[in-house]
Formats: C-alpha cells, structure tokens, sequence
C-alpha cells in the first residue's frame, strides 16, 4: 500500500511539474506579478498617509519588473500605465512625464493606450502647475484621439478646471467651445456611439455651467433622437435632475415621458415611466390644492 | 437495544488502523480529485490553454482566463469534477472498500483483483445510483436556494435585520445539513449491494428504510466525520472573500486538503455505517435463533 501511495504522489508531483515547466514565463506569470503589485498598491491607496517607505519602493519595483521582463505580455502595458498613476500619486511629476513619453514611444499604434498616456501627461502638467502645457496636451487629445473616452471628455475636462480655479470667464468660453465641439462631433456622427456620447457630453457642459433651460431643450432633442430603451434608461435621471429639481418644472418631465411611451415599445419601461408620471401628477395635484 | 455509537467509532478507527487498506479505494479518488485539480489549476496556462481558454471565455468570460480570474472559477469547476469523478469511479470504489471491510470483517482474503472483479459486477447499479445521488443533492440545494432566501427575507422584512455575513452562514448551515439528512437516507445503499448482494432498487428502500427507522443512531454515526469536514465547507462557500482576504491560491490549498481529508473521513463514515449494518444483521439473526 506504502508503494502505491508513494507511485500516486510521485505521478502528482511530476504532473505538477511539468505543467510548471511548461507553463513557465509569458503572459501568466506578468498577470500574477502585477496582480500582486497593484494589490499591495490599493493598500498604499487606502491609507496612504502611512506608507513606509519599502512598500512604495517595492511597488514600483514589482510595476517595473512586469514592464522589463514581460515588454510583449499585455499585462506590461497596464502596469506602465499603472506606474504612471503610481508617479503621479506620490507626486514623482517628473518621472510621470518621462514615463508616460515612454509609452508613447512604445505603443505608438495603440490608440487606447497613447490617450491614456497623454492623459496622465496632462495630469503632471496640471499638478505641476503648468497649465499651459497641460492644455496643449488636452488639445492633442481632443484633436487626435476625438474617438476615446478621454479624448471626447478632454473639452468638457479643461472647462471643468476653470470652473474649478474660479476662472468665471475662462471657464465659460470653454463650456461654450466644448458645446460646439461636441455639437459638430455628434453632427459629424449622428445616430452612432459617439454621436451619442458627444450628445450627453454636450448635455453635460450645459448643466456643469449652470444653463439649464438650454439643458433641457437639448434633453429633449437627444431623447428624440436616440430612442433606444438603453439611451432613455441613462438619461432618466438628467431628465429628473433638470425638470424637476433644478427648473421645477415637472410637467415638462410628464410631457417627455408620454412622448417616449408613445415612441417606445419596451412594456417594462412604459411602466417605469408610467409610474413615475403618476407620482409626478399626484405630487402636482397636491401642491395644486395646498396652494388653493 | 440503545446502539452503541461510541463503541462503532473505536470499531471502526481500529480496523482502519490496523487495515489501512479499507484507505485505498478512497485514496485513489483523492489522487483523482487531486489530478483534475492540477489540470484546472493550470488550463489557462500553456500547453492547457490551448484547449480551455476558448471554452472558458465562451462560458465564464475573458476576465477568467486571466490570473486572479482563473483561480475564481476553479472551486466551481473542482467541483463539477469531483462529481463526475464520484459517479464514474467513487461509488465503485466506495464499493471496492466495503467489500475489503467485509472481508477482513468474514476472515475472507483480500486480494485486489478478486475485490475490483467482485464490484464491477454491480458497477451499473453503482452508476446510477451516483447519478441519483448527484440529481438528488442537486435538486434539493436548489429548492434549499429558493426557499431559505425568502425565509430569511421575510425574517428580515418582518422581525430583525439579518446581517450578510449570518445570512451566508444560515445559507451554508442549511446547505450542509440538507446533504446531511439526504445522505442518513442515502449512505446503506451501497453497503446493503456489496454485503447483502442485493439490487439497486432494493438496497436503496432497505437503506431509506434503516435511516427511517433509525435516523437518530445513523445521523449520530455520521456527524463526526461531517463535524470534521464543517470548516472546510465553511472556507469553500467563502472562497470569493478568501481569495480576496489572503491570496488567490488559498482555494487551491483549501481543495487540496479537503481531498485528503475526505479520505479519512468519507472511508470513516461509510465503514461507520457498513459495521452498523452488520451489527444489524446480527441482531436479526441473532433474535431469529
């Protein structure tokens, strides 16, 4: 019986390690590399007040690994992306540009990738204080990579920022330029993704600056255009946001939701909407005879 | 007459000291487990991944052929597995066992071939009873499933809230102890085919006929090993949470030594049940005379 067990382990054994041999280096073992260094790296993000030294150290020594030893793994893109962030977290500007170049040097075909590198390398900018050389790389993304998340946002970004600083006037004119940017996109793309998305953008630079009524009709016009159940589902809550808490107007909320009942054919919707309008009538009516 | 639990315990503890044989059967379905459980633990690597990665994505996703991803699924898959290995083989060998005990039990020899050629035999019943047993717990977890969460909704609705983490225990608790009393029915049914020669259909009425008649002294016989194996069904429905807590791989350890563990335990609990049932007999015969 002893021989038999000691036949069965060594099969399991050497099963083990073949398939370890075999399975060796590559993709699996950058993913478990930087798996491992990002775990450790939300830790310093949840309590980065008391972060010894070492572990900063060692996070970016593991980012660095995955990036040297594994250059074709796909986990080594995400970790120079992540190191990046690391940089810029810890307030290492410099090493942030340097390494954010770097990813544009390396991957110059991947579009994902190049926005997000310049993204980050807008981001030193701004946390350097250097603003003007923040916008410019605001303005490559808004012009070279008008098809990705953050370049679609970057005008929305930049007049936030103003908005932010207390830049009143700066901060309208870039409200006003990212209106007519995302405007011309949603022109350019009508009834596609980005159309859609350069719609609730323009939606949003509206309400980020305080013009509702303007929000509202341009609510409308995008409801009208894009009505898919999935659409009408996201822009629900600006529908309420705008009609019934900023302008308190909820009967325009009751009229845009009859006309999307009409045009949909979703029942489970209708009866989301429909609810809604009613709790809208009756809040109405209340108001109505309390005020009578 | 009262059973004598205690005494069945030290029976069986000392025969399976003193024959570690009766272990065999139950430590090549370990060495099975443990072999599928390499092959799942690296499918998404090459050479496996060839093979798995295609059919994971179609099933799982692409975030599951991706470490930490590919660790997640590997309970769920493990324990597909160990199924399809208690149907094909573990009943036979669970057989194969029995027939040992009775051997040794009879002062018969215990020659290996004549053993396998003996449960082989009756592999076809073993068979579909592994299916029945399988489709059985299966049908039970998920009527467990369905009613226990608006039990323990209305309790939480009506009297007091239920926290998370009470109602994952309620949940795993009601689990284990559904298995529990399926298996007081379930558990003679292979030890009346191998000592009683009788058919499938038959052993299984006679077994749900002994836990019937005798639930308490049966599910009395079978706590300890259940007792024993509590904390790692407990460490298995929190896997997700472990995994997160400590490190992936803590799944695959976790696995690994509930194989091992059940071949003590599994062994420990059918050879409890076997010794019951010849004691049983004696009885019958004994009063007979």
């Amino acid at each position: 019986m002893k021989k038999t067990i000691i036949i069965l382990i060594s099969i399991l054994i050497a099963v083990y390690v073949i398939l370890t041999m075999l399975g060796s280096g590559g993709e699996y073992a950058a993913e478990k590399l930087f798996y491992r260094a990002m775990k450790t790296n939300s830790k310093i993000m949840a309590n980065p007040d008391v972060v010894p030294p070492k572990l900063l150290k060692d996070v970016e020594n593991s980012l660095k690994k995955v990036v040297e030893k594994y250059p074709k793994a796909e986990s080594a893109k995400a970790a120079d992306i992540t190191l990046t962030e690391f940089y810029i977290y810890n307030k290492r500007y410099d090493d942030a540009l340097s390494r954010a170049d770097s990813i544009i040097k390396k991957y110059d075909k991947n579009t994902a990738l190049l926005s997000t590198a310049h993204f980050l390398k807008a981001r030193s900018y701004e946390k350097k204080d250097q603003w003007a050389k923040a916008l410019k790389e605001f303005e490559v993304l808004r012009d070279d990579y008008t098809n990705t998340q953050l370049g679609l946002r970057s005008p929305l970004y930049v007049a936030d920022y103003y908005s932010e600083k207390g830049r009143d006037t700066d901060a309208r004119q870039a409200y006003n330029e990212a209106v007519q940017f995302y405007k011309k996109i949603e022109k350019e793309n009508s009834k596609s993704m980005l159309g859609y998305a350069a719609s609730t953008l323009t939606l949003q630079a509206y309400l980020n600056m305080g013009d509702y009524e303007q929000a509202g009709s341009f609510l409308e016009e995008t409801v009208n255009k894009y009505m898919s159940p999935m659409a009408i589902m996201q822009l629900l809550p600006q529908a309420e946001n705008i009609f019934v808490i900023k302008l308190n107007k909820p009967e325009k909320a009751i009229e845009l939701y009859k006309s999307i009942i009409e045009k949909v054919k979703d029942g489970k919707l209708k009866k989301v909407l429909q609810k809604r309008i009613d709790q809208l009538s009756d809040k109405k009516g209340s108001v109505s005879v309390s005020k009578s | 007459m009262k059973y004598n639990i205690r005494k069945n315990w030290l029976n069986t503890l000392d025969t399976l000291r003193t024959r570690p044989v009766i272990l065999l059967p139950f430590i090549v379905v370990a060495f099975l487990e443990c072999l599928s459980l390499e092959f799942l633990y690296f499918s998404t690597r090459a050479p496996l991944s060839f093979v798995a990665n295609p059919i994971i994505r179609k099933f799982f996703g692409e975030a599951f052929i991706h470490y930490p991803g590919n660790l997640a699924i590997v309970p769920q898959l493990f324990y597909y597995k160990q199924m399809a290995i208690y149907i094909i083989l573990g009943v036979l060998l669970t057989a194969i066992s029995i027939n040992i005990f009775k051997n040794i039990k009879n002062g018969l020899p215990v020659t290996a071939r004549a053993m396998v050629k003996n449960s082989l035999h009756s592999y076809f019943s073993f068979l579909i009873y592994g299916i029945l047993v399988t489709v059985l717990m299966f049908l039970l977890k998920t009527a467990d499933l369905f009613v226990l969460p608006k039990v323990l909704n209305r309790i939480s609705t009506y009297f007091f809230n239920i926290p998370d983490s009470i109602y994952n225990i309620t949940v795993m608790l009601s689990l284990f102890f559904t298995n529990m009393i399926l298996q007081v029915f379930l558990i003679a049914t292979i030890p009346v085919i191998v000592i009683e020669k009788k058919r499938l259909f038959k052993a299984l009425a006679k077994s749900i006929a002994l836990g019937a008649r005798n639930f308490f002294t049966v599910f009395a016989l079978m706590f300890l090993p259940f007792f024993i194996y509590l904390p790692i069904v407990f460490l298995k429905s929190f896997s997700t949470q472990l995994a997160d807590k400590a490190f992936p791989e803590i799944n695959i350890y976790i696995s690994v030594f509930g194989s091992i563990l059940s071949v003590f335990l599994d062994s420990f609990a059918i050879i409890c049940v076997s010794q019951f049932l010849l004691d049983k007999n004696k009885d019958v015969k004994g009063k007979a005379a």
